[in-house]
């Protein structure tokens, strides 16, 4: 706040910035910040940013809203880079997010202090904004699946009266030493399941997910699984 | 306008920002914010930070 931030709910006063970053839930919220509603009177981003400005789009959404929004973007002569994070709120705050970035290499260079400044390391895909999206995705289906398969294995040896931690602290120590079954196993065995990616986003990751593997004709039954659990 | 009323929208214009289209950003540009929910709250806290430029 040092520096000056102005909380507003007026969206035009946005227009002038060089570069706009949203983070919001879902493809409907981002389409309406960038095309606008006619219903309620309200331009959206596109219409609005001059030349030149960028949209910093942070959310996790579709690959096919990702195109239409760059195209969008791209008619009004504005650049459009996609970098959604790994990362919870708690993760934000300490500036620990990891960032996938795709976008037109200008743009995307141009972004780097605000990377730099949100997260602890970016990657950068390549210079179609969809592929940032595609990795977020994807990456968020091997989380959910994850889940899927540590609460499973979990369950299991509750039911054959064996120590569940023990069983996590073997799997993280040998073969399964990454973030996500560090994380997750610690807390599916303290039953600690406090939110902190509520379950109508983590499901709407794994449709979209879903979405993609058809698209692309993939199969993909274990996340199938995952809709249904959830 | 936005699918979840129970979060605030935050929409937020930071730091001005320099305006050479193919410069890095820097102090004397302005960045805006778009946010709703827990990780647009968070990520509003960061983004004004001495780090940039």
């Amino acid at each position: 706040m040092a520096l000056g931030l102005q909380p507003t709910t007026d969206f035009t006063s946005l227009f002038h910035c060089q570069v706009v970053v949203s983070m919001l839930p879902d493809d409907d919220a981002v389409r309406d910040v960038v095309f606008g509603r006619e219903d309620l009177g309200s331009r959206g981003l596109a219409s609005g940013l001059k030349p030149g400005a960028i949209h910093l789009s942070m959310s996790t959404i579709s690959t096919a809203a990702a195109s239409r929004l760059a195209g969008e973007h791209a008619r009004g002569g504005q650049g459009y880079v996609a970098a959604p994070v790994f990362g919870n709120p708690d993760a934000a705050k300490a500036r620990e997010l990891f960032i996938v970035a795709a976008g037109a290499r200008t743009d995307v260079a141009r972004c780097q202090p605000l990377f730099d400044s949100l997260g602890q390391r970016t990657f950068v895909v390549d210079s179609d904004p969809a592929h940032a999206n595609l990795v977020k995705l994807l990456g968020n289906m091997m989380t959910a699946t994850t889940l899927e398969m540590l609460g499973e294995a979990v369950a299991l040896l509750r039911k054959r009266g064996l120590d569940p931690k023990s069983f996590v602290d073997i799997l993280t120590g040998t073969m399964f030493s990454g973030r996500v079954h560090r994380i997750y196993g610690e807390r599916i065995v303290g039953q600690r399941y406090a939110a902190g990616f509520v379950m109508p986003l983590a499901l709407k990751d794994v449709r979209l997910a879903l979405a993609e593997a058809a698209t692309a004709g993939a199969r993909c039954h274990r996340l199938a699984w995952c809709e249904i659990g959830c | 306008m936005f699918k979840d009323g129970s979060n605030s929208l935050e929409a937020s214009e930071a730091t001005p920002l320099d305006s050479g289209s193919n410069s890095r950003l820097t102090l004397q540009d302005e960045v805006g914010f778009v946010g709703l929910g827990r990780m647009g709250k968070a990520m509003a806290a960061t983004l004004p930070s001495p780090d940039i430029g």
